[in-house]
């Protein structure tokens, strides 16, 4: 005979975040997201160089086409998205995203292509050197890298 | 249920950030400091965190899911098995880069507290914060799933806040449609009654 399962603990808790918190004083919620902001956009440049530089890399990858690169063109869009995610570049952030994506489906499907990763490599070279602003050019150039991602890329 | 402050005060508290990429790390700190957080420790490695978390408390951790050896998820189903008490129950932010939906899942099963995806604006992860300093949540042990209360959803957002989902409910209990029952027949719907089968 198998012994019951144990019944589940369910407790109350009080954090101490939320002792904490309930403390008199502190600042208005716009003040503290409005300083929040101002601290990021000072690593801007910084973070902008360091995403150009990983660009670079991924256009250099492309022209070399080293075998059995799927782990590195993952990890190098991954950290593309981590850092873009923190600023307001919503067109390098998509685009890095949709990297991302292609290469998570066509290592899963083991159906690597080498030009569905060079399209996104120029997408996001163009939209660093359009200083990451949107436009309709822009998002003809999204909705490509988007149909790339939807159709499965072939082989090549 | 009260309603999510205007104002935070995180004057007192101290924060854990754990992420591998120090230049994520860096900015992260950028974030928490506009917030007014009294004290941050930074880890570059959840292993560390593991033992600094051994050592002394923090009242909030912010971590990022993907890192090399132990990740996001690994440490949380740690913090919540096998750190002592309170250490863990802190509320953990986890924080998704590439976030496929079973990242998500995976995030929220391991006990993080909130899931936050990139793109992370500090609007979002002050508001997250407010809610785990305003809002109580039951903490669960079984023995699949040890953390905060996952059916969080049915309760919907705090009072005053908007939901993200469609299905998201409210957590505002409305006006009677209709009168109330009488006792009576509350009393007849409970009463064991004979049934012919």
């Amino acid at each position: 005979m198998t012994a019951a399962p144990e019944p589940p603990r369910i407790r109350k808790v009080r954090t101490s975040l939320q002792r904490q918190m309930a403390r008199p004083g502190g600042i208005t919620i716009d003040e503290a997201v409005e300083r929040a902001e101002q601290g990021l956009e000072s690593h801007r440049d910084r973070i902008m160089g360091i995403l150009q530089a990983q660009v670079d890399l991924l256009n250099s990858l492309c022209r070399r086409r080293p075998p059995k690169a799927d782990s590195k063109i993952y990890a190098l869009a991954s950290a593309l998205v981590d850092l873009a995610g923190f600023l307001e570049i919503p067109p390098f952030y998509t685009a890095a995203y949709s990297l991302c994506e292609a290469t998570h489906q066509m290592t899963a499907a083991k159906t690597w292509s080498w030009p569905a990763v060079e399209v996104h490599a120029h997408a996001l070279t163009l939209i660093l050197a359009n200083d990451c602003n949107g436009g309709e050019a822009i998002d003809h150039l999204l909705a490509g890298l988007h149909a790339v991602v939807q159709r499965g890329a072939p082989a090549g | 249920m009260t309603k999510t402050p205007d104002k935070i005060n995180l004057a007192h508290s101290t924060v854990l950030l754990v992420d591998d990429q120090p230049t994520s790390l860096d900015l992260l700190s950028s974030i928490v400091q506009g917030f007014g957080v009294r004290e941050q420790l930074k880890c570059h490695a959840a292993k560390d965190a593991v033992e600094l978390l051994q050592r002394r408390a923090v009242d909030l951790i912010l971590v990022d899911c993907a890192m090399p050896e132990m990740d996001g998820y690994d440490f949380v189903r740690w913090l919540r098995r096998e750190a002592a008490e309170p250490a863990r129950f802190t509320p953990v932010i986890m924080i998704l880069g590439h976030a496929a939906h079973a990242r998500v899942a995976r995030g929220r099963d391991c006990g993080a507290s909130y899931i936050v995806a990139k793109p992370l604006t500090p609007s979002v992860l002050l508001r997250r914060i407010a809610w785990l300093g305003a809002h109580s949540r039951d903490f669960v042990e079984v023995e699949s799933y040890v953390g905060p209360d996952r059916r969080v959803r049915n309760y919907g957002p705090p009072p005053g806040e908007e939901g993200r989902r469609q299905t998201d409910l409210s957590g505002d209990l409305g006006e009677a449609v209709e009168a109330n029952m009488d006792q009576d027949t509350i009393d007849m719907m409970l009463k064991p009654m004979k049934v012919n089968l």
